[in-house]
């Protein structure tokens, strides 16, 4: 049974090791490390550690950079908490049973300042929020080993949610009873996601060493000597990992070169200058004339990845900001309601990308592509076509306007013989001349009757028709 | 405060290590706690008519958990220098790596009229006036030129009557502020 265990650790054997859980491995506890108790609880963003030095931006009261500053009348800032606690006290010890706001002097200049008046303590210009939570801080866990570093505005998410070294609830079941749940504290880098008890005891794979995952990574790097690796070097495999640098370096010591090009696989190796000259020449080794543009495409791909970093932090730092009704809603058709209903951050950054895309695509379509469709099927007789079309518009128009001055004129022509006739002769036999005009055949009609007036009156005077200028 | 650290522990360990240095003239860290916050300075008076040089005098400074919108708890304290502790060095009793001597001389109340001679002291700035721009480091200045500025070689007029019925804390005791002059 016992060996059978120790080759396969596991599934556990199924007598004893199953129900073993080593409760004794603690969390480290240190002053600023962060532990989620609860879903509410909250980092103390207090006692973080500055990358540099914080002069101008230091709360006199705490003598930190300030959290979520508060300016007073009289021009000193202070952290929000810290000038709070600062009336509180001065009320107490002055013991007046005043209103509900609080009230008391600036501890800087003793300037009256009543909480409650907007002009005695406003929050502080952003421009000053902002600077200060760009600060570098490293990670509040960063005691028990995590290395991370990043701005201010970083951290609470970091420790909430990203660092493995936060602490959590265990969260596992345990097989003795069914029921229960472990609660002790682990670091998250070791809880499991299939929720099973990271305090199970198990065999190390080489050893017969009692492990559990808190302490595996621990025992199998420093203490087992079981857990043989290869030296590349002289090609001995029985060397544990614990005395392997130490075994390297006597190697190379001794004097064992390794080809430059063994990081991307080059498994050459010599024992002296020359040989690794005579490997390098011709094509002996391919890999070597490659390096160059792996490491270059490696420094392409290490920039791209930092950058991409970075906009990530950036989008959520700006979705953090909508959320908190900071900036408005950017443009984009959906109510802010709707881009918070996406419960995961992955869903946010896929549906603003896919908004992003969809606008800039429109956007190349219409500025690139129309003008080269449009372009491809016009061609020159259909402007002609159309430039003739456009004129023969115009003309019709213009012969409309030069007909209704024509009538008009007419109109005025017969009035004028019609009562010049009617004076000479008496009477005239249409009755209907000054009738309707405009109409076509009224036109025709009249037009006869023009002509006769017209001859009429050319035979009287030439003179009147040069006039009437016809 | 037992087993975590003070709120205000950096602003503490800020103070702390700037008075470390000693670079105040007259003023020398004498002893120190773990928590950084129970202190003992010891305050010199230099080129003073009352304030001779055989008289040492020791100011206890004890950081409440009200600190800094607080005052600390300050009073003047016979303190024996020469005492071996657990992390001396030498012999001589001094906490501080770089070598301080221990002068030679009788440790004292100082006579001041604002010093009781149980070694509470009445000054604005450690009741009515602290606010928390203060520190440790104003207090000891404070302190000191209260003293370099005294010519009156008396104490408090109701000094008796105080002593018989002071409590242990100065900080219970309400001052009441009244002279300027000194």
């Amino acid at each position: 049974m016992s060996e059978l265990s120790s080759s396969n650790s596991s599934d556990g054997s199924e007598s004893q090791s199953i129900n073993d859980y080593d409760d004794s491995v603690e969390i480290k506890s240190y002053a600023t490390s962060f532990d989620l108790l609860t879903s509410e609880s909250r980092p103390d963003l207090r006692n973080t550690k500055y990358k540099s030095s914080t002069d101008h931006l230091n709360c006199p009261i705490c003598q930190q950079p300030f959290m979520e500053p508060l300016t007073t009348i009289c021009g000193h800032t202070f952290c929000k908490e810290c000038i709070y606690e600062c009336l509180k006290m001065a009320k107490s010890n002055q013991q007046s049973s005043g209103s509900d706001s609080l009230s008391g002097y600036c501890p800087l200049d003793r300037t009256p300042i009543d909480s409650a008046n907007i002009n005695d303590l406003f929050p502080t210009p952003l421009l000053i929020s902002n600077l200060i939570d760009d600060l570098k801080v490293y990670c509040l866990n960063h005691e028990r080993g995590c290395e991370w570093d990043g701005s201010r505005w970083e951290l609470e998410r970091h420790v909430l949610i990203d660092c493995g070294f936060t602490g959590v609830k265990c969260g596992g079941v345990r097989y003795e009873n069914k029921n229960a749940v472990c609660q002790l504290l682990i670091e998250r880098r070791f809880a499991d996601e299939n929720h099973g008890c990271s305090h199970q005891v198990f065999q190390c794979n080489f050893c017969n060493q009692e492990l559990t995952k808190m302490t595996e990574s621990d025992h199998l790097e420093n203490e087992c000597l079981f857990n043989y690796q290869t030296c590349e070097l002289c090609s001995n495999d029985m060397i544990p990992l614990k005395n392997l640098s130490k075994h390297q370096e006597n190697c190379s010591k001794i004097g064992m070169v390794k080809c430059p090009a063994h990081e991307i696989g080059c498994k050459w190796v010599g024992s002296n200058e020359t040989s690794l000259e005579i490997h390098q020449q011709g094509n002996n080794c391919q890999l070597s004339h490659f390096l160059p543009y792996y490491h270059k495409i490696n420094d392409k791909v290490d920039s791209l990845t930092e950058e991409n970093r970075f906009l990530q932090k950036q989008i959520n730092k700006i979705l953090d900001s909508i959320v908190q009704g900071k900036i408005t809603n950017l443009g984009y058709n959906e109510s802010i309601e709707e881009i918070n209903k996406f419960k995961t951050i992955e869903d946010q950054d896929k549906l603003l990308y896919l908004n992003f895309e969809i606008d800039r695509l429109k956007f190349e379509f219409n500025e690139k592509i129309m003008p080269f469709i449009n372009k491809h099927t016009m061609n020159e007789q259909e402007t002609v076509i159309n430039n003739l079309t456009h004129d023969n518009f115009m003309m019709k128009e213009d012969l409309n306007l030069q007909r209704v001055l024509i009538n008009s004129l007419r109109k005025q022509l017969q009035f004028l013989l019609f009562s010049r006739n009617s004076a000479r002769t008496g009477a005239f036999g249409t009755g209907g001349m000054v009738g309707s005009m405009g109409a076509a055949p009224n036109v025709l009609l009249m037009d006869d009757v023009a002509n006769e007036l017209l001859e009429a009156s050319s035979r009287s005077s030439s003179e009147e028709r040069l006039n009437l200028k016809l | 405060m037992a087993g975590g650290r003070h709120p205000f522990y950096k602003r503490l360990l800020k103070e702390y290590k700037s008075l470390s240095t000693n670079s105040l003239s007259g003023i020398t860290m004498v002893k120190n706690d773990e928590n950084l916050t129970e202190f003992i300075f010891r305050i010199e008076v230099t080129n003073h008519t009352l304030y001779k040089k055989e008289d040492l005098f020791h100011l206890s400074i004890i950081i409440t958990s009200e600190y800094p919108v607080d005052s600390p708890r300050v009073q003047f304290v016979i303190f024996d220098e020469i005492v071996i502790d657990d992390d001396d060095k030498d012999s001589k009793g001094s906490e501080n790596k770089d070598t301080v001597v221990v002068p030679n001389g009788v440790p004292k109340i100082p006579i001041h009229p604002h010093v009781y001679s149980n070694g509470h002291i009445c000054l604005n700035l450690l009741g009515e006036d602290w606010t928390p721009a203060c520190s440790i480091e104003s207090v000891l200045l404070s302190i000191q030129s209260m003293l370099n500025t005294n010519d009156k070689n008396e104490r408090p007029p109701d000094d008796a009557a105080y002593v018989k019925r002071a409590p242990l804390n100065p900080k219970s005791t309400t001052f009441i502020y009244h002279d300027d002059t000194v």
